[in-house]
């Protein structure tokens, strides 16, 4: 078989892989996420339910006074007993008509029983509040007063709904906003049919909801964190191999290029394979879930709601396009990106031959990492509060550095059109080859390289000399 | 031809690190380097591998530009490397892989280079206690035990043509032998060796052709015999019971050293040892020794080493 300068990138692949999987760092950082993402949902469920109100068999208050200062007389109607708790009640509930002062001092002299007092009040600025208290020589615990009056507060609303006769589906109706549009109808226009046309509609046409948002910045910071991760161990691996100087016995049986392109396959897939683990971790987190809390429906919003803290109702509406073409294409892109910036972390790598200089290498890869992602993060946030410019959001689509954050993410939306995603991808592929050919020029000058650090313009000039020796 | 090296050059900048470097190996044997530090040797070794670009000249075996992807070399390292994270077996497995040697192939060659360079017992440790034995990383081995490991590296593939750079340095006694028993075997095999070193001893013990560089330059090159000849017999090795100080000051004969073994002289030939040894006699001078012998490898290094 004709060998070439990828020769043997296989057996790199395989050894590379085999051995990265094997080592305790990975198995520990790897079981780490596997579990952030198992226990994301139920711990922060059981975080959030930290708040709610715990059923008690029992409770210290004895007697509860009711002090009404609504204007709705609410002795006629509201019932304690009557209100979705299967925990105990105080045993005496009672209304009192006295006022505050008086009641108080009244239920401080008695002190015959374990007594709290709960005054509702209304006032038209601020709405209802109910407020518990309890006195200090009786031995009502301010957890079974806290209890009693979170009841009272999420069954006001509704004892009162049904007080008044009105049913809930209309106070949904009268709850729900009302909107301003103002249309025109649009006529004249060549080769297209008279038509109402909404203004709002139309100027809203290019903005991205909610949940939209916040979908692409989650592939956003997905693609950030998997080239982050790939690109430092790619570096590292160099580095390790040039550091214990095992690279230049296996120089004489591949080629630099073999070696790198190997190292970042390998390394490439084990990323995927950590990101599909915590995939799979979120998707058990979800079944956990919803087995805690049984006969709970869990829909894309509310995952959405419980991770971004957006109401379910403000989200918006998400058009996704996952068809077989398009998931190619972005599944493309995330590779070329990653590929494109290990190759880079994999030169960044090469330029020092010590472990303790990675971070001094890894300056420049951080820098057009970062600088790609919120390229990215710009369009989004661009099309979040309007329509970023068009020739901003194409360049950032199409442009190599700055792609893998953004079109992956706009392609799944359906925000990009299919042509563009191809695009990229024709880019990657000559931006990639182009890169391997710098690669291969100052690679093998890079690995026998010792000493400080080397900075781009090393490079340039390595570069330069050994195009000029080819010639 | 198997190997031949014709005008091989480096330059970095303005530099020539290695000037016009040519030598040919017809037979199989071991071809030696020699130089100082920083003399060429590596340089030169990396270009022949292709592992560094050359800026002139060509390196052929049998009669093609000699490509390691294409043709199987055995190369021992000058700098040592291992991957120290890894098993043993692991990383000698995948060497042999990259070398084209089949998985079941090359633990079968690694068990038998483990038992002949007495390490065996890393790749298999005994088990102490009820605790299962880890196979051991390389890290875990001394300076010595991994050279060994990366000597295995080289022999895995039994390459026809060996490329050893300094393979005896910092090697025990006993593991030097163990070294030279292999490179014994080696030429007997019919290899073709090439080796870079500083200990004369070995290179007269095992090189008929020499090249010795000095600042990238080859300053002596051929036959290590012919070499000698070429320098006659030159150096007097003489012991007597009398005090010969005064005959060897009233010949002129520079003393290189005085030791209870007797002296050793410089003469310029034959002629003047003989008439040195003349006078000797003449004089009732007991001589216990007198010998005549060419000059040391060392002696030609040094010699030439000189600026």
């Amino acid at each position: 078989m004709e060998k070439n300068s990828l020769t043997g990138w296989q057996k790199v692949f395989s050894f590379t892989l085999i051995q990265t999987i094997k080592t305790p760092a990975m198995i520990v950082t790897t079981v780490f996420l596997f579990g952030v993402a198992l226990l994301m949902l139920p711990v922060t469920s059981l975080l959030s339910a930290d708040g709610e109100s715990p059923v008690k068999d029992s409770t210290t208050i004895q007697r509860l006074v009711l002090l009404d200062e609504t204007p709705l007389g609410l002795k006629d109607w509201l019932d304690i007993r009557d209100m979705d708790y299967e925990g105990a009640l105080p045993e005496e509930i009672q209304f009192s008509e006295e006022d505050y002062d008086t009641l108080v001092e009244r239920l401080t002299e008695e002190a015959e029983e374990d007594w709290a007092l709960i005054q509702i009040s209304f006032e038209e600025s601020q709405g209802f509040s109910v407020m518990g208290v309890y006195g200090t020589n009786t031995n009502v615990s301010k957890e079974d007063l806290r209890i009693v009056t979170e009841l009272i507060m999420e069954n006001l609303r509704d004892q009162m709904v049904e007080q008044l006769g009105i049913a809930q589906e209309q106070v949904d109706y009268i709850n729900h906003e009302v909107e301003q549009k103002i249309s025109y109808y649009r006529t004249g226009v060549e080769g297209e049919e008279p038509a109402i046309v909404d203004q709002e509609d139309e100027e809203q046409e290019g903005s991205l909801s909610p949940v939209e948002y916040s979908l692409v910045l989650m592939c956003l910071v997905l693609v950030t964190i998997m080239i982050s991760m790939s690109g430092e161990q790619v570096a590292a691996a160099v580095i390790q191999e040039k550091s214990s100087k095992v690279v230049e016995y296996l120089l004489i049986s591949v080629k630099p290029l073999a070696l790198m392109v190997g190292k970042i396959l390998a390394i490439f897939v084990i990323t995927l394979g950590q990101l599909l683990l915590m995939l799979l971790g979120f998707a058990a987190s979800i079944g956990i879930y919803l087995l805690m809390n049984p006969g709970m429906m869990l829909s894309a919003a509310d995952i959405l709601t419980q991770m971004t803290g957006e109401a379910g109702d403000q989200l918006g509406a998400v058009s996704l396009s996952l068809n077989i073409p398009t998931l190619i294409v972005a599944f493309l892109l995330i590779l070329a990106g990653t590929l494109f910036y290990s190759t880079i972390a994999a030169l960044a790598g090469a330029c020092v031959s010590r472990l303790e200089e990675m971070t001094e290498s890894m300056k420049l890869f951080s820098v057009i990492m970062v600088v790609g992602a919120y390229a990215g993060l710009a369009v989004v946030m661009g099309d979040m509060v309007g329509e970023a410019p068009a020739a901003l959001s194409y360049t950032v689509e199409l442009l190599p550095v700055t792609a893998p954050f953004l079109t992956p993410g706009y392609l799944l939306l359906d925000r990009c059109p299919l042509w563009v995603g191809l695009a990229t991808v024709l880019l990657f592929i000559a931006a990639q080859a182009l890169l391997f050919m710098f690669s291969a020029n100052v690679y093998e000058t890079l690995i026998y390289h010792k000493g400080n650090p080397l900075k781009l313009k090393d490079l340039l000039r390595i570069n330069k000399e050994a195009r000029g020796a080819k010639e | 031809m198997s190997l031949v090296v014709s005008n091989l050059t480096k330059r970095y900048g303005d530099k020539e690190v290695v000037s016009h470097i040519s030598f040919e190996m017809n037979k199989p044997g071991v071809y030696a380097f020699l130089g100082t530090n920083g003399a060429g040797k590596t340089t030169s070794i990396r270009m022949m591998l292709g592992m560094l670009s050359k800026d002139e000249g060509e390196v052929t075996w049998k009669g093609e530009p000699l490509d390691p992807l294409r043709t199987d070399v055995g190369y021992l390292a000058e700098e040592r490397g291992l991957y120290p994270k890894y098993t043993l077996m692991d990383q000698l497995v995948y060497f042999a892989k990259l070398k084209g040697v089949g998985a079941q192939e090359a633990r079968k060659r690694i068990n038998y280079w483990a038992e002949r360079l007495e390490v065996l017992e890393y790749f298999y440790p005994k088990s102490e206690g009820k605790k299962r034995p880890k196979p051991m990383k390389a890290e875990q081995l001394s300076k010595g035990n991994q050279q060994k490991i990366q000597f295995m590296a080289a022999l895995i593939s039994d390459p026809e043509l060996i490329i050893l750079d300094e393979p005896l340095s910092g090697l025990d006694p006993v593991n030097s032998d163990l070294f030279k028993n292999i490179i014994r075997e080696q030429i007997s095999r019919e290899k073709y060796l090439v080796m870079s070193s500083h200990q004369m001893e070995v290179i007269e013990e095992f090189c008929e052709d020499i090249t010795i560089l000095h600042h990238g330059k080859a300053v002596l090159q051929g036959n290590l015999n012919d070499i000698k000849k070429s320098y006659g017999r030159v150096n007097v090795m003489v012991k007597c019971e009398q005090d010969i100080s005064g005959i060897i000051a009233a010949h002129g004969l520079p003393i290189v050293s005085e030791t209870p073994d007797g002296y050793h002289l410089k003469v310029t030939g034959d002629e003047q040892a003989g008439a040195f040894l003349k006078s000797l006699v003449a004089q009732d001078i007991t001589v216990i020794r007198f010998e005549m012998r060419e000059p040391s490898l060392h002696e030609i290094f040094v010699e030439k080493a000189k600026d």
